[in-house]
């Protein structure tokens, strides 16, 4: 059995509104093994950025874990003073984002911010500090890194940001990366470099959960993918295993999406309607108002998460049953 | 009556920077739109595309150069000798959130168009019209007098674009139309621009940096790099026999949902793409181009037939197929 880097299980997240309590992620069991890439694939809201969020202990009030727990490394971490998740930060997980201008400090030179890193985390002087800091911007391949190292966030491209970003994260070496959205910023072209560079860190010790709407980036780098749908997670499998014969009818849909670049088609294949508002999820599969196939069983009752074979478990009544595909 | 119903005649805008500095964003483009086709734009941010999409329709002016209309220069034209025009160029843009006064409801969103070119006569009659939009676009009647921020980003999609044809225009420039929405939402409105394409006789030009999506509407598709055209033609044959090296990286780049092809080694573009306000000489992909000679630096390569595509570069036809 290989040693998982990271753990969660059963994690719910509420957040209290006006209209009423809704939970964006919803019982989440995860794992992330040692050594992989394990990607969150999901539509806008579907509570994918939440669950990093709260693994990361960065929610932002009025959200809240209201139950499950978190193991880094075999230690659950969501019962740790707000101090000691803070030492952890950093120096055993760690975050990238979408938007790398936005987590940088403006008014701060990038090296410097790198720096600040180091020395928070490890007992070392300023110049110690800033030769780790070259060394890192060299592994991320970011060229002339004297040069960059003075450098405000604002006169890089954002290529060189995330690189940035992805050296801040890093430098401490972290047992777990965490990349939201790492490269839906950035030009294909600096999106492959930008993957390439994850798979190194990865070859390299760290493991990393991806979080992306996009299946070719899932495609390219995960080797196991969780799909999440309105706060649950609706299918997980081996990521060839998925894109060979996604089964849930919604990860079934969202692969009839993807527009194929190599050849053309007439009209593109489309899931009807919209997801649905969190306030208003129906009482039974949250799926049931989008799905072709649904019965009255659907409407009524949740579907459990259930194992249809060795490493795959989908969300679905239909599964098994006559009438799924 | 000229073949073509947009023309771009050696194009340029350049726009003052800091320190002196010219952003040269776009620089000597010359394109041609046939009446009723797709014509797709795609390249990196920063490259000019949507620049010249903006240039097309004299939203803004060009440094150089001149944009025609069904034949009829409209670069330095009277604004109101230009006014008759401006009502058959339209443009959808990116971020359905920012491009809807928050203030307005759907109706009154709809009706501005046909009130400004008094479409109709009468409140009535407008609002008929506008209900005739919602219907055309997909929009529930009965969400007249909502909100913007009480629809989801398909919606207001679909709200800025029944305001882009509520003035029957010919030409419709759409601005990465679908980026910001998710993937199945994307499909629904891409599906809505190309009926609509066909039932209200429209020529597109449609800027994206999604290579599929452009695949998907675009009859002939226009590559980009740096402010200068790399390679026109059929879309089809673009992307299947690429003759400009940036579009080959470009189409290699794209990750495939298809995890069997991982192992297929992709070449990947080294270094940082040089800036628009010191672009290189030359050809402006020479310093991240592998094949690059000494002739690349020296002359800058003009557009050439190979085909039924064009492309600037010295060497394409002379490199082998991927």
């Amino acid at each position: 059995m290989k040693e998982k880097t990271l753990e969660v299980c059963g994690l719910t997240v509420c957040i209290p509104t006006e209209k009423g309590v809704i939970r964006p992620v919803n019982d989440v069991s995860l794992e992330v093994p040692a050594g992989s890439i394990v990607g969150i694939v999901g539509e806008s809201g579907c509570g994918k950025s939440m669950t990093a969020r709260a693994v990361m202990g960065l929610l932002r009030s009025p959200a809240k874990v209201t139950g499950g727990s978190v193991f880094l490394c075999g230690r659950e971490i969501t019962s740790l003073p707000e101090k000691e998740r803070r030492n952890l930060r950093g120096a055993e997980i760690s975050m990238i984002f979408q938007e790398p201008m936005t987590s940088l400090n403006p008014v701060m030179k990038v090296g410097s911010q790198v720096a600040e890193a180091i020395r928070l985390h490890t007992a070392c002087s300023r110049e110690e500090a800033k030769a780790r800091t070259l060394e890192i911007f060299r592994e991320v391949e970011i060229p002339e890194p004297e040069s960059r190292f003075s450098c405000y966030p604002h006169q890089l491209s954002g290529g060189l940001r995330q690189r940035v970003m992805i050296a801040m994260a890093m430098v401490c070496k972290p047992k777990l990366l965490i990349a939201d959205e790492p490269t839906t910023a950035l030009d294909v072209t600096v999106e492959a470099q930008i993957l390439n560079l994850l798979e190194r860190l990865r070859d390299a010790g760290t493991s990393v959960l991806i979080i992306s709407h996009n299946l070719g980036v899932i495609a390219k780098v995960c080797d196991y993918v969780y799909v999440m749908y309105a706060g649950r997670i609706v299918e997980q499998a081996e990521t060839k295993a998925l894109f060979d014969r996604p089964e849930h009818p919604y990860t079934r849909g969202l692969f009839r999406s993807v527009t194929s670049l190599r050849e053309g088609c007439e009209t593109l294949e489309t899931i009807p309607g919209v997801v649905p508002n969190l306030l208003r999820l129906p009482a039974g599969c949250s799926f049931s108002l989008r799905c072709g196939q649904c019965t009255e069983n659907c409407r009524q009752n949740i579907p459990e998460l259930l194992e249809t074979e060795p490493g795959r478990k989908v969300r679905c009544f239909l599964m098994g049953k006559e009438g799924a595909e | 009556m000229s073949e073509y119903l947009v023309e771009a005649r050696n194009l340029t805008k350049n726009f003052p920077a800091a320190g002196r500095k010219t952003v040269h964003a776009v620089s000597g483009v010359s394109l041609q739109i046939r009446e009723g086709e797709t014509m797709g734009l795609v390249g990196e941010s920063g490259c000019g595309k949507s620049t010249l999409g903006r240039l097309l329709i004299r939203t803004i002016e060009p440094t150089s150069g001149e944009v025609l209309f069904r034949g009829q220069c409209i670069t330095g034209m009277k604004d109101s000798d230009f006014r008759q025009y401006r009502r058959d160029m339209q443009l959808v843009f990116q971020d359905p959130y920012a491009s809807l006064n928050p203030r307005m409801t759907v109706r009154d969103l709809v009706a501005e168009p046909i009130e400004t070119w008094r479409l109709c006569a009468g409140r009535k009659e407008v609002t008929q019209r506008v209900l005739e939009l919602l219907h055309a676009v997909g929009v529930p009647a009965e969400f007249l007098y909502r909100y913007p921020h009480q629809f989801s980003g398909g919606q207001r999609q679909r709200i800025g674009i029944a305001r882009a044809i509520a003035a029957d225009p010919a030409f419709i420039v759409c601005d990465e139309p679908v980026s910001a929405l998710d993937v199945s939402v994307q499909n629904q409105i891409l599906n809505l621009l190309k009926e609509l394409k066909t039932t209200r006789k429209l020529t597109y030009l449609f800027i994206s940096h999604d290579l599929s999506v452009v695949r998907y509407l675009a009859d002939r598709v226009c590559v980009m790099f740096l402010g200068k055209v790399c390679e026109i033609g059929p879309t089809a044959e673009v992307y299947q026999h690429p003759l400009h090296p940036y579009t080959r990286f470009l189409l290699d780049a794209v990750p495939v949902p298809d995890p069997t092809q991982r192992g297929k080694e992709i070449r990947l573009l080294k270094g940082e793409p040089p800036s628009p306000a010191d672009p290189p000489s030359g050809c402006r992909f020479r310093t991240r181009c592998p094949y690059a000679t000494e002739r690349c630096a020296a002359e800058e390569p003009a557009l050439r037939k190979i085909g039924e595509t064009e492309v600037a570069c010295h060497l394409a036809g002379l490199l082998t197929e991927r």
